[in-house]
């Protein structure tokens, strides 16, 4: 596994190796050009994998292990990892859209089944209490303009917005 | 001094000016705590309230408030594993182990303790020696902060001695993400592919939280049922709030020394900051501890490392605004606006025809970083409790605070983005045996590493040799190479020393 | 668990009770003057076709004005500082969204990502507009937003140690002659406003470098690593004050009338064609109601105008230039200053 992830890292390196010689301009002798450091900093990294890419594989080789070893893919699509993963993959996509009060709301509960909840109801409670709180805080409070996001969720948001008392 | 001292306590003790610093301390150690508000936010907030006083009694309430937030942030460091402030990031790596074992209130002692003592070295510093030390701040050009963050870089190679390889990547990645953006010397898109939530860069605020907070939760998601049960019975033995005996503080005397003076020594140099000395202070801890391995695994040394410098930090960086009239920091600079519109420009005209200033200033620290520890162990018991919540409950709200800090550094939802991605592929990369510590390191120093030996390049005309040759690069340097080439040279010593 | 949700919201509502008081600047006259808004307005009775344009348009609804850059910058106090006297033209409040990013292009992507219905606006500078001059952004800032009034105008100025061997232009640009190469000026951008004042200065006899840190500059010039910065006056007053810098040149038409600029030569009596200094003004996005736009312009005059805002530019210097610029006079200097920075910068 670490081996798949050096290579594709080791690929991505080179590639933007030259990609970042390609967007700046040359330098002049008295600046180095904004692609130095960055090429300095990809050369070594390129370096230091082809050697943790060698390193790996010869201890592999010594102990006789698959490429996959100690990691299960079966296993993984299945595992509450993944989709506390996707989760919070999805949190991040749709706050934007919909808004901190639905995504706060619907991710908390989502989560909390995830970690084992089963009341569902008792879980939406604490959530709709728990996201009002966290608004009250944030954006009475503290003057923090959390995303409001875009269409009918944004008149929601506004229609909010005017109801805190401060 | 003694003078100074006296017309300070005379200022703090005055009865409404005491109340207001412990409203100051109380209000910058929970906005210290709450991921998201910087210190400097921290300080804009408490603005208001400033405007209000007498100039003499304002700069006093916000050098409290100030002081009293990079504490805060300690505390969330502590016990959820996020960071409040970003100078407090240091302190998970040991203080989080030590709260997972039960350890909390200790741990918190030993932060609160510190973040005192280093606040104090630095009030006296700042008091006694200002002016000596502004012009040993002054001496710090370009090539001198190159060096100073190579320094930091240079503990790369002993982070994690068991495999130097992969923290180096994890290192060199750091300092790669750092590139990304406009380039700090010519503006240019780097690595950005016509994105700009890309071209502002990635922030260190939102893969700390992301790196730190979202790996932990997502961790415990991927552990095997019975968790909950678990955690609910050690949830109720970590809201104990032991203190650290005498013994055990008097035991971390020398790190608390030596994190205090170079955290006032960092926060003095303009162009550095609380969060650079914090990591610089945790890394030399590091290299130079007794036993290494042991950092980061949930020592007091490593706390006490991190939250003495970054405390004594926020008073090294009052040092050029009194001596010099250059703040040293956002949050200084918030001060001297405020001041401004109080009609008093902070500078060194102001310290030597109203050492009152000055007074007030030096009182205020002293007063705040002793009633903080008492303030800020009152706020840790109530967190604390939060704790003994269901983990189910606990854990989405985890990433949920994680991602409104994230997203009101900038109130930007690419930040929640960059966190959750953070998060996500920060899980792997630690599973795969990569170091997320030194990929931050790298993060935090990156551009200060580059954009300084750039701007020496340009000044000197390109001359490499007038860049290295300059004494206090040179030392710095010289101890650079130690470092970096000591791990490798120390096994053939110990050979060499074994066949002798 | 009861207990615990309690303790929790008891500590939320003890430190939004804290907080509350502390946003009290920017959010405070929300419910009280709603009702004056209409008597506020009609009172005025200057500038009467604006004002006649402006009572077609009733404000219902907090006014938002997102600022591109952080809390507590000289963007942000300044906005701030208006918004306050807005409120009270407009009887509503205004609200200032921080939206940092991108050296401001964030802010301003956000702004036209919003509904154009005459509530959401913008401040912005010169800043956005040079990022996409530069080639650093590809969004188009100069075709998007549209200048609505100008709120104030800074200068700026050069400075170097009191050390240096040169103590007016003319001494520097002998010795920049005699040691070619060998000066340099800091800056904070180096496609900025401050570089163009360094390039439209000197011709080439003085390269600018790069700052990251404001703060790293000052010290810089005091220490003797870079030569001179490109500034603005409020920033080293102090350093000025205490004689650690000394002014080289103003970039103005005329000498400040500031408490130790008098004797400071400025860019007019040069002859030099060098006046950049930051502007700070209020943009509207396209579709924005005409009317809304009219009566935005009529409030914020008042504003500018108002004992509030004028009292605080004094306070930061920000008083030594005209800074009230109606629509059509600030149209034209935004975009003399897009033809001028484009044919400086625009190269790449």
């Amino acid at each position: 596994m670490d081996i798949i992830f050096s290579v594709v890292l080791g690929i991505f390196c080179v590639y933007l190796f030259f990609l970042v010689g390609a967007e700046s301009p040359a330098a002049t002798p008295t600046e180095l050009g904004a692609a130095f450091w960055p090429r300095i900093i990809l050369a070594l990294l390129i370096f230091l994998i082809v050697v943790n890419i060698v390193k790996t594989l010869r201890q592999q080789k010594e102990s006789g292990e698959s490429l996959m070893a100690g990691f299960n893919v079966g296993e993984f699509l299945k595992s509450k990892l993944l989709i506390g993963m996707i989760i919070v993959a999805i949190l991040a996509i749709v706050m934007p859209t919909i808004g901190f009060i639905p995504s706060c709301f619907v991710f908390l509960i989502a989560y909390g089944t995830l970690l084992g909840e089963r009341r569902i109801a008792y879980l939406a409670v604490v959530s709709l209490v728990i996201t009002a709180i966290l608004y009250l805080l944030f954006q009475g409070g503290l003057d923090i303009m959390l995303p409001r996001g875009t269409g009918v969720f944004r008149s929601f948001a506004l229609f909010f917005e005017t109801k805190l008392p401060f | 001094m003694f003078d100074l001292f006296l017309t300070g306590m005379k200022i703090v003790f005055t009865p409404s000016t005491f109340l207001l610093l412990v409203a100051g301390t109380v209000l910058g150690v929970i906005f210290g705590a709450m991921p998201g508000v910087s210190a400097s936010m921290a300080v804009a907030l408490a603005l208001p309230f400033a405007y209000a006083m007498d100039p003499i009694i304002a700069i006093a309430f916000l050098v409290s408030v100030y002081c009293a937030s990079i504490t805060g942030g300690g505390i969330t460091a502590i016990l959820f594993r996020i960071p409040g402030t970003p100078s407090s990031a240091p302190t998970t790596f040991d203080g989080y182990p030590m709260a997972q074992r039960g350890e909390a209130g200790k741990a918190l002692g030993f932060s609160l303790i510190a973040s005192a003592f280093g606040g104090l070295v630095a009030a006296f510093a700042m008091a006694l020696i200002s002016p000596q030390l502004a012009s040993v701040a002054l001496q710090f050009g370009p090539s001198e902060l190159f060096a100073v963050s190579f320094l930091g870089l240079s503990v790369l190679s002993c982070l994690d001695s068991d495999n130097i390889v992969k923290t180096l990547i994890s290192g060199l990645l750091g300092l790669l993400l750092a590139c990304v953006g406009m380039d700090p010397m010519l503006g240019i898109a780097r690595f950005t592919w016509g994105s700009s939530t890309l071209l502002s860069g990635i922030e260190m605020i939102p893969v700390m939280i992301g790196l730190f907070a979202v790996t932990e939760v997502l961790k415990q998601t991927g552990k095997p049922r019975k968790v909950d049960q678990a955690d609910s019975t050690s949830g109720s033995s970590k809201t104990n709030t032991v203190l650290p005996s005498f013994k055990e503080v008097w035991a971390t005397k020398t790190t608390m020394v030596r994190a205090s003076i170079l955290g006032t020594v960092v926060g003095i140099l303009p162009g550095a900051g609380a969060t650079i000395a914090s990591f610089l202070s945790y890394a030399i801890e590091k290299k130079v501890s007794k036993h290494p391995e042991k950092l980061g695994t949930g020592i007091p040394d490593g706390i006490v490392a991190s939250e003495a410098a970054n405390n004594a930090a926020t008073g090294g960086s009052m040092v050029p605004l009194l001596s010099l009239g250059i703040p040293g920091g956002n949050a200084a600079a918030i001060m001297m606006t405020a001041l401004v519109i109080k009609g008093v420009q902070v500078g060194p005209m102001l310290v030597k025809t109203q050492p009152d200033y000055l007074a007030s200033v030096f009182g205020s620290m002293f007063l705040t970083n002793i009633i903080m520890v008492i303030v800020a162990m009152g706020v840790a018991k109530v967190f604390a409790k939060i704790l003994s919540v269901p983990y189910s409950i606990l854990g989405p709200v985890i990433i949920m605070m994680a991602a409104i800090g994230a997203y009101a550094l900038n109130n930007n939802t690419g930040d929640v983005a960059l966190m959750a991605g953070a998060g996500i592929i920060g899980y792997m990369f630690v599973k795969l045996g990569y170091n997320s510590a030194a990929l931050v390191l790298g993060l935090v120093l990156g551009q200060m590493c580059e954009s300084n030996f750039r701007r020496a390049y340009t000044l000197t005309n390109g001359s490499l040799a007038q860049i290295f040759t300059k004494p206090i690069t040179a030392v710095i340097m010289i101890c650079c190479i130690v470092m970096l080439v000591y791990p490798f040279v120390k096994p053939l010593i110990v050979k060499n020393k074994k066949t002798a | 668990m009861k207990k615990q949700i309690a303790v929790l919201a008891a500590m939320a509502m003890g430190i939004s009770a804290l907080a509350l008081t502390g946003c009290g600047s920017s959010s405070s006259s929300s419910s009280s003057s709603t009702t004056t808004t209409a008597a506020a307005a009609a009172e005025g009775g200057e500038a009467a076709a604006a004002e006649e344009a402006a009572s077609d348009w009733e404000w219902e609804r907090n006014v938002e004005i997102i600022c591109p850059w952080g809390t507590g910058g000289g963007a942000d106090t300044t906005l701030r500082t208006f918004a306050t006297a807005l409120e009270k033209e407009l009887g509503v409040s205004v609200v200032v969204n921080n939206k940092s990013g991108a050296g401001g292009v964030t802010g301003v992507q956000f702004a036209v990502s919003q509904p154009a219905d005459g509530y959401t606006y913008l401040l912005c500078t010169q800043s956005p507009m040079l990022a996409q001059i530069s080639g650093a952004t590809d969004f188009d800032v100069y075709g998007q937003i549209h200048p609505l009034c100008q709120l104030v105008h800074d200068c700026n100025i050069f400075v170097t140690s009191s050390k240096s061997p040169y103590n007016n232009y003319e001494e520097l640009k002998e010795y920049a002659q005699a040691n070619p190469g060998s000066v340099k000026c800091g800056v904070m951008t180096i496609t900025g406003l401050d570089a163009a004042c360094v390039i439209a200065g000197f011709e080439g006899d003085v390269e600018a470098v790069a700052y990251t840190e404001g703060s790293q500059l000052n010290a810089d010039v005091i220490g003797g690593h870079v030569d001179l910065a490109c500034v603005g006056p409020a920033e080293v007053s102090a350093m000025l004050e205490s004689g650690d810098m000394k002014v080289i040149m103003t970039c103005t038409e005329e000498r400040l009338t500031m408490a130790g600029f008098e004797d400071v030569e400025c860019a007019g009596e040069l002859g030099l064609d060098c006046f950049y200094g930051p502007a700070r003004g209020i943009f509207y996005t396209d579709g924005t109601p005409e009317e809304a736009v009219k009566a935005f312009e009529a409030a914020a005059e008042k504003a500018v105008a108002s004992e509030e805002f004028q009292t605080w530019t004094a306070q930061q210097g920000l008083d030594q230039r005209q800074g009230w610029l109606n629509t059509a006079d600030y149209t034209e200097s935004w975009d003399n200053d897009y033809a001028d920075l484009t044919a400086m910068f625009g190269a790449n």
